[in-house]
């Protein structure tokens, strides 16, 4: 027999009036835990991301949509995960692996991810920079006005404003889906192509390296480290675990449904057109034929830039200082958690040096990037299984077994993609290449 | 000099302080991680070596 409650023994209008206050203290409760979600997920469209998903679509018209609609849940699923750990244990990623599996995988995945995070942040600042270069704007001015802006968002010393800011920053990133509505795409093509699972165009040439960046940009190890770290700084309890599972539910919508609309753009105006090298040439090829698109995709790569630098030097620079036990809170100001923000300064001034080398291979950096970035995924995601089985750890916030069969699942189908790729590295010729 | 030795001693010490894995690691669990140790260190190197091929270098 089920026990009765007050809303029970109510009215109809009185029950309608509870249930009605219930849901508005939950949503307001959602409103002020929803963040680290959001924000990793949207960051997760950062130029590299934009790139791409516009090069799949021009190489690939609406094959990638299925890869992409899949690839939501993933993220999602390897995301909460980070959210119960840095509840449960109060402690960042790297700081996390260091204390459980020793300092061989602690260095090996603080080395990484800082190597990989400064790579990333370079080709932040590459999109960045085509973006405005679409208006006029020289690359070196686009830097140091886009540095000294993430080095003011720390003077308050609140990590509540920065959060704000920045999901306003994440807001920008939607404006890719509007233009949908007024390109008239294909929607019977869309569905077809685009829905129905199939293998564009065999696996020859660049699908498998395009395949690897896709899930390279929508899965990545910096997003374990900074969702965990942001849930710690943030200081989020297990009573916020289930408005934080839905912070990254709501992050994981954005980012497919921002991504699909990107691939819809490339392939109305690019499809077929195997030609394109990134999305800031797409802008700038478009400005002079459609103008108002041109400079929706160069605003939107800028701003998924900013995201991307925002949030990824923020990862390592949270990870560093875990370890090396410096301040390293958001809460702190600039001067407070001084090596920390040291750190942040220094990997983006290294990533932004590198784009102002004349003749940089920055083609070939962008697309490794991802590459790299899913070669190593396994690693961290065996160390999230393992800390989530972990009892003494997480309590009653551990993986079931539903949950140890899906994200074992993933880390499965990425080792096969990683050892497809390495393959093909050794021996093109199996692929086609 | 004394801000590579006192970084070196800062390394020293974060190592001795993690020296000991805090969780119980079963059997399969220490396998899974040899296994990725070897996986991986064979994966870095072929990226390496593909990256430097393109580059030409």
């Amino acid at each position: 027999m089920n026990p009765v409650t007050s809303s029970d023994r109510m009215g109809l209008v009185p029950r309608f009036y509870f249930q009605y206050r219930r849901f508005r203290k939950q949503l307001a409760i959602l409103a002020a835990v929803i963040g680290p979600g959001v924000i990793v997920m949207v960051a997760d469209n950062d130029a590299g991301g934009v790139t791409t998903y516009m090069l799949s679509g021009a190489y690939y018209r609406y094959s990638f949509i299925w890869i992409v609609l899949l690839l939501g849940p993933v993220a999602y699923v390897c995301q909460e995960m980070t959210v119960r750990l840095g509840v449960m244990t109060k402690r960042g990623h790297a700081q996390a692996i260091f204390e459980a599996f020793g300092p061989f995988w602690g260095w090996f995945s603080l080395t990484d991810l800082t190597l990989t995070d400064c790579l990333t942040i370079t080709t932040e600042f590459i999109g960045m920079t085509m973006a405005m270069a679409v208006f006029g704007i020289p690359p070196w001015i686009t830097e140091v006005v886009v540095i000294t802006f993430i080095m003011l968002m720390l003077v308050n010393g609140r990590y509540w404003t920065w959060e704000k800011i920045v999901l306003a920053i994440c807001a920008v990133n939607m404006v890719y889906v509007p233009v949908v509505f007024f390109v008239h795409p294909d929607v019977g093509a869309i569905f077809h192509q685009g829905v129905v699972p199939g293998s564009p165009e065999g696996l020859g040439g660049p699908v498998v390296f395009l395949i690897m960046a896709t899930i390279g940009t929508t899965i990545a190890p910096w997003m374990i480290f900074f969702q965990q770290s942001s849930v710690v700084d943030k200081g989020l309890k297990k009573r916020d675990v289930p408005y934080a599972r839905w912070d990254t539910a709501i992050g994981s919508t954005f980012t497919v449904v921002t991504a699909v609309a990107l691939i819809i753009i490339a392939t109305v105006f690019f499809g077929g057109d195997t030609n394109l090298t990134s999305a800031g040439e797409a802008a700038a090829l478009l400005m002079p034929l459609h103008p108002w698109v041109g400079t929706i995709l160069a605003i939107g790569l800028f701003d998924a830039g900013l995201i991307g630098a925002l949030s990824v030097s923020l990862a390592s620079s949270w990870a560093v200082g875990e370890v090396f036990g410096w301040s390293h809170s958001l809460n702190d100001r600039l001067g407070q958690a001084k090596w920390f923000n040291v750190f942040r300064l220094s990997i983006m001034l290294i990533a932004g040096s590198i784009v102002l080398i004349p003749g940089a291979p920055l083609g070939v950096i962008t697309l490794f990037v991802q590459v790299i970035a899913v070669t190593l995924l396994p690693a961290a995601l065996v160390f999230l299984i393992v800390l989530l089985n972990q009892e003494e750890l997480v309590g009653s916030y551990r993986n079931t077994r539903a949950q140890n069969i899906m994200a074992g699942s993933i880390v499965g189908v990425l080792l096969a993609l990683s050892t497809l790729y390495a393959v093909g590295t050794i021996l093109p010729h199996l692929f086609g290449g | 000099m004394s801000a590579f030795h006192d970084a070196a001693e800062k390394i020293r010490h974060i190592n001795r302080t993690y020296a000991v894995p805090r969780i119980r690691l079963t059997r399969g669990t220490k396998a899974v991680l040899v296994l990725l140790r070897v996986y991986l260190l064979t994966l870095v190197g072929l990226l390496l070596y593909s990256l430097l091929t393109r580059l030409g270098v």
